[in-house]
């Protein structure tokens, strides 16, 4: 699927991440000094933050918000016609936590709510989305669109594969209507076969939650955890996003008016070092335009290209033509090309 | 590349301390793990204009498995 908008843009966006930084040294038991050296070396992960146990990712979602209702000039929530919620650490399973949000956030009550369940391809998908609202409102209306995640809740922290690679974080972001001619480009792909690559096997009606799924075991491979955690094919998903990625970004590109050489920065979904690098060289880009925040954050999923953006509030509000790529559980991968010189960001705040 | 020095530059990329030659068994190795097959797949890919799938890997019992799946044309 392609979409093109020419009126719509990002107008601000907030993200926050907990305040509670996890180092390397904490896995110790996990990995030896030279399997960390490794670690740090390929992946490039070396910190990231999780959220305490009683904070959900939707608590996250309300600080980002709180972002912009503190440093948008003017901003009036009485304008929010419309608000997403984008998360795979949703309050409950019932209801849907938009709903409960509209509350928190003191929103109007005619208001649509929508969750979309999306994994690391998620900002790519739910701007999109909220692009589609925003080109329907009347002047002056606007879509929230949060974006949050605790994926430190569902890894097993006896999983060296997964439980060193994520981070906690939320983002919150106002799309609206705009004068100013800002040509908008979105492509999308999935691959449904490869579902169980990124997977959580039970707890959703698949698999109900029964008593067997709360009982530890452990793999060949030596990874210990339950059919509750988030479990991944590291394989299938590496050779997955080296193979599909690339030439979902060159299709986007060549199948639009974007001129590869007027693109300032390239924001990729920050799952890995490594992975960036090679897509980084099957694209052969210029490396000082692609932005890297993993090394502090880890992967946090559909939160990571926000907090991309509002790490570097002042680099992009110069020079703001951005491509963005997002890839991960579905299997899912999507891009977008836009103008972030026309949003007002404001910087990562540690909540 | 020459398969000596292909087996020199994983030795070198891969980190691994041990014993490594054309028939040691990958699977035996410390060090063989999935961040070893993201480097892999990475180095033969920058390398060889060919990206191995996550079968190609689980399929590979030694190194001269993998040269034979890169294709024994690509190696002077």
């Amino acid at each position: 699927m392609h979409q093109h908008f020419e009126n719509i843009k990002l107008e601000a966006i907030g993200s926050v991440v907990p305040n509670n930084a996890v180092s390397n040294d904490f896995f110790s038991e996990l990995l030896s000094a030279k399997e960390r050296s490794f670690f740090e070396k390929t992946v490039g992960i070396k910190n990231r933050y999780w959220a305490d146990k009683n904070v959900t990712a939707s608590d996250l979602g309300v600080e980002a918000f709180k972002v912009l209702e503190d440093n948008l000039t003017g901003f009036d929530k009485n304008c929010v016609d419309a608000i997403i919620f984008l998360s795979q650490t949703p309050d409950y399973l019932i209801p849907f936590t938009s709903n409960i949000l509209q509350n928190k956030l003191g929103l109007r009550k005619d208001i649509l709510c929508i969750d979309i369940n999306a994994g690391c391809a998620g900002f790519i998908q739910g701007l999109s989305t909220a692009y589609s609202l925003a080109s329907t409102l009347k002047e002056g209306k606007k879509v929230l669109l949060i974006i949050a995640e605790t994926l430190s809740k569902i890894i097993s922290i006896k999983d060296r594969t997964t439980s060193m690679l994520f981070g906690d974080g939320a983002s919150a972001m106002l799309i609206s209507k705009t004068d100013i001619s800002n040509p908008t480009d979105f492509n999308f792909f999935s691959d449904g076969e490869n579902f169980d690559s990124i997977i959580i096997p039970d707890g959703g009606y698949r698999n109900m939650t029964c008593p067997k799924s709360l009982e530890e075991y452990t793999t060949s491979e030596g990874v210990t955890k339950t059919r509750v955690n988030l479990e991944m094919n590291g394989k299938k998903v590496f050779d997955f996003t080296l193979r599909e990625v690339a030439p979902s970004i060159n299709q986007l590109i060549d199948s639009s008016s974007i001129e590869r050489e007027s693109i300032d920065n390239y924001l990729f979904h920050q799952s890995n070092l490594f992975i960036i690098k090679q897509i980084t060289n099957l694209l052969e880009i210029d490396k000082l335009k692609v932005l890297t925040n993993i090394e502090e954050f880890g992967n946090t999923s559909s939160v990571s290209i926000p907090l991309l953006i509002t790490g570097n509030s002042e680099k992009l509000s110069l020079n703001g033509k951005s491509l963005m790529a997002g890839y991960g559980s579905g299997l899912n991968w999507g891009n977008c090309y836009t103008d972030l010189s026309l949003t007002k960001i404001f910087k990562t705040k540690y909540v | 590349m020459t398969k000596q020095e292909f087996l020199a530059e994983l030795k070198e990329n891969l980190e691994i301390e041990s014993e490594f030659n054309f028939d040691t068994k990958l699977q035996e190795l410390e060090e063989w793990d999935s961040m070893t097959a993201m480097v892999l797949i990475g180095y033969v890919s920058e390398n060889f204009d060919t990206i191995l799938t996550s079968d190609d890997i689980e399929s590979f019992n030694t190194v001269n498995d993998i040269i034979e799946k890169i294709g024994l044309a690509k190696f002077s």
